[in-house]
């Protein structure tokens, strides 16, 4: 019986990995992929908030360069700033809205 | 003659110089024939009444009107609108202020939409210190977004007519009497306008809504959940209304019709990649998915490269189970190759697919199809996240020039005014995961066969626009998308100058974006000092 058991064991190292071993793989690489899952999900966390600081930071930024072309262009130029504003904000799409309502549309 | 405005304020208890304020934000208006109707509700505190009585006496614009008891803030508003004799109506809260040009800009807005029953405008919130912060740039009016969330809040002006129509507010919504009046209303109008200015600053106390603090009023979102089921049931939206995970906001679960069929087109050259350190053949991995996230008999056409090995061929259509799956070998670019799938496909509706994604929803095709199973919707699309968890895509914005919305965000943030858990109109969806009745992809002549795929769907996206169908993104669906299909337009390519040419201005103008936020980005960042 054991000298059967032996030839098995013998025979099955000659074939390669036994239906177990296969299992036991399987089960590893899912594992891994499981873990390695796990670390990009975090790695993905910390790019999201490295994402959303370079937001902020370009917001501060913009904001400063905001800053400085007030200070620089005087109250005129502000005045005018203003107007562009009331004109990108207001007007433009109010004439948009009016072309639209006309049936004046560009798609070709 | 000018247009008159009444201003109605119901007043329970709030602090002496408060109050002031907020009364005195009315009186610096800019705009000068307007009435402020204030309603103490019984306030238990003296000084109310005294400040209420010297405003009148200071200006006699200003009414005052003292209820016997306390009925709570329906009433109280109610019996400010019975006094109101404008011909519109603003809401004001007792403790916020409005901005010295609210009511001239509203003024200009109607000169502007003379049909024009209703408006809202941006908001910011008032800390404690009285800095205004946290600006709210809404989008123009988007009545999905409605559906998800009370985005319209300050500052909100009616028609007097129509809140004679409607019928004021509503007893038993406590709380949420604002959003269940802004549903009515808005369902009755013949126009609702956005105002992109900041005209109304929310002011942050302990006890307010604006503080943050999602417990301090919980009984206001089961009455906005009541509020919004009865909506559903006014336009004839069979659906069930949830609580979202983030307070304020819902889900609005419509009830996907069984028998409607569904072709599942997935263009693909057979690649190969590594996600999560495994090896997969993305167009079996994606079909597999499917196939174990839905519970509807689908059709899969998939489009393949003719130098598809065939044993990737197969693997397809054993991953497929008992799914009908039908097989075309084409070259050309994406476009083309859904182009000839959704000519093959026998499904009522499509859904264009991307090859490398995995669906993370349990019966996904549900609330795809409800949404795409209306005849004004002409797109519906889907949140779908990278490999590492982060914001694939949330939808197109054409401010400027077209981005992906959001995209790079960590999954678990919410985005500006809840964008990314609401579901809400976009200008263009990705065809990464976009669901269109197969009749709409007919009648706009599918998709143009761009050799850029973000082309294409910008492209298809905006002939859906001009076929006045809506572009739905909803939060409801994810899905993994693990490549990044984005291109930025570049009119020095033959393509990008072919997509400026046909579109123009209209790959700048975004309704579901602001002009307050800066051009050419997905983020939602301002544009500059407010």
């Amino acid at each position: 019986m054991s000298d059967d058991e032996a030839e098995l064991e013998r025979l099955r190292r000659l074939v390669g990995p036994s239906e177990i071993g296969y299992r036991e793989l399987r089960d590893d690489v899912i594992a891994a992929s499981t873990e390695a899952k796990s670390a990009v999900l975090e790695s993905g966390r910390l790019r999201g908030e490295l994402t959303e600081m370079s937001v902020q930071l370009a917001r501060a930024r913009q904001d400063q360069d905001m800053l400085q072309r007030r200070r620089d262009m005087g109250p005129v130029g502000y005045l005018g700033d203003l107007a562009q504003e009331y004109w990108r904000a207001s007007l433009r799409p109010a004439l948009g809205t009016a072309l639209r309502r006309l049936g004046v549309r560009r798609t070709t | 003659m000018t247009r008159r405005y009444s201003i109605v304020t119901p007043v329970y208890d709030p602090p002496a110089d408060v109050l002031n304020e907020t009364i005195e934000s009315v009186r610096a208006q800019t705009y000068r024939n307007w009435e402020l109707v204030l309603v103490d509700d019984k306030s238990p505190s003296p000084h109310v009444r005294d400040v209420l009585r010297e405003a009148a006496a200071a200006d006699e614009r200003i009414t005052v009107v003292e209820r016997a008891d306390n009925g709570g803030i329906v009433a109280a508003s109610n019996d400010g609108l019975a006094v109101a004799s404008g011909d519109f109506v603003g809401l004001l809260d007792h403790d916020d202020l409005l901005t010295p040009e609210a009511l001239a800009m509203v003024e200009l807005y109607v000169d502007l939409h003379p049909d024009m029953d209703y408006c809202y405008s941006d908001e910011d919130l008032l800390d404690p210190d009285g800095n205004a912060v946290a600006p709210f740039y809404k989008p123009d009016w988007s009545p999905e977004r409605l559906r998800s969330q009370n985005y319209l809040g300050h500052f909100s002006v009616f028609r007097s007519e129509l809140l004679d129509r409607i019928g004021g507010f509503r007893p038993g919504f406590d709380g949420s009497q604002d959003y269940d009046i802004f549903l009515r209303a808005t369902e009755a109008a013949r126009e609702v306008v956005h105002i992109p200015y900041v005209l109304y600053h929310w002011r942050q106390l302990p006890t307010s809504v604006a503080s943050g603090d999602t417990s301090v009023k919980p009984y206001a979102y089961v009455a906005g959940r009541r509020a919004l089921q009865e909506h559903c049931r006014r336009v004839g939206i069979d659906a069930d209304v949830d609580m979202a995970e983030h307070l304020g906001n819902y889900h609005v679960r419509r009830r996907a019709r069984s028998d409607a069929t569904v072709s599942v087109i997935i263009p693909t050259s057979g690649a190969l990649g590594r996600v999560w350190g495994i090896e997969r053949r993305f167009v079996i991995d994606a079909v597999r998915s499917i196939v174990a996230s839905t519970s509807r008999d689908i059709e899969f056409v998939v489009v393949h490269d003719p130098s598809t090995p065939t044993a990737t061929l197969d693997a397809v259509r054993l991953a497929a189970g008992d799914s009908s799956v039908v097989m075309l070998a084409a070259a050309g670019s994406d476009a083309a190759k859904i182009n000839l799938g959704v000519v093959r496909a026998s499904g009522e509706f499509v859904l264009l697919l991307d090859d490398a994604v995995e669906v993370r929803t349990k019966e996904f095709l549900d609330p795809l199809v409800a949404l795409a199973d209306t005849p004004v919707v002409g797109a519906v699309g889907c949140k779908t996240w990278f490999a590492d968890g982060r914001v694939n895509d949330a939808g197109h914005v054409y401010h400027g020039s077209p981005n992906p919305i959001m995209s790079g965000r960590a999954s678990y943030e919410v985005g500006p005014g809840g964008l990314l858990v609401v579901q809400r109109e976009v200008s263009g969806l990705s065809s990464a995961s976009m669901l269109l009745r197969r009749d709409v992809f007919e009648e706009v002549g599918g998709m143009h066969p761009f050799r850029t795929r973000s082309y294409a769907d910008i492209d298809l996206s905006l002939k859906l626009r001009h076929h006045d169908l809506d572009r739905i993104w909803t939060a409801q669906v994810e899905l993994y998308h693990f490549v990044d299909r984005w291109t930025d337009v570049d009119s020095a390519t033959d393509e990008g100058r072919f997509l400026v040419e046909r579109w123009g201005s209209q790959l700048a103008f975004d309704p579901y974006s602001n002009p307050n936020l800066q051009p050419g980005r997905g983020d939602w960042i301002e544009a500059g000092l407010r």
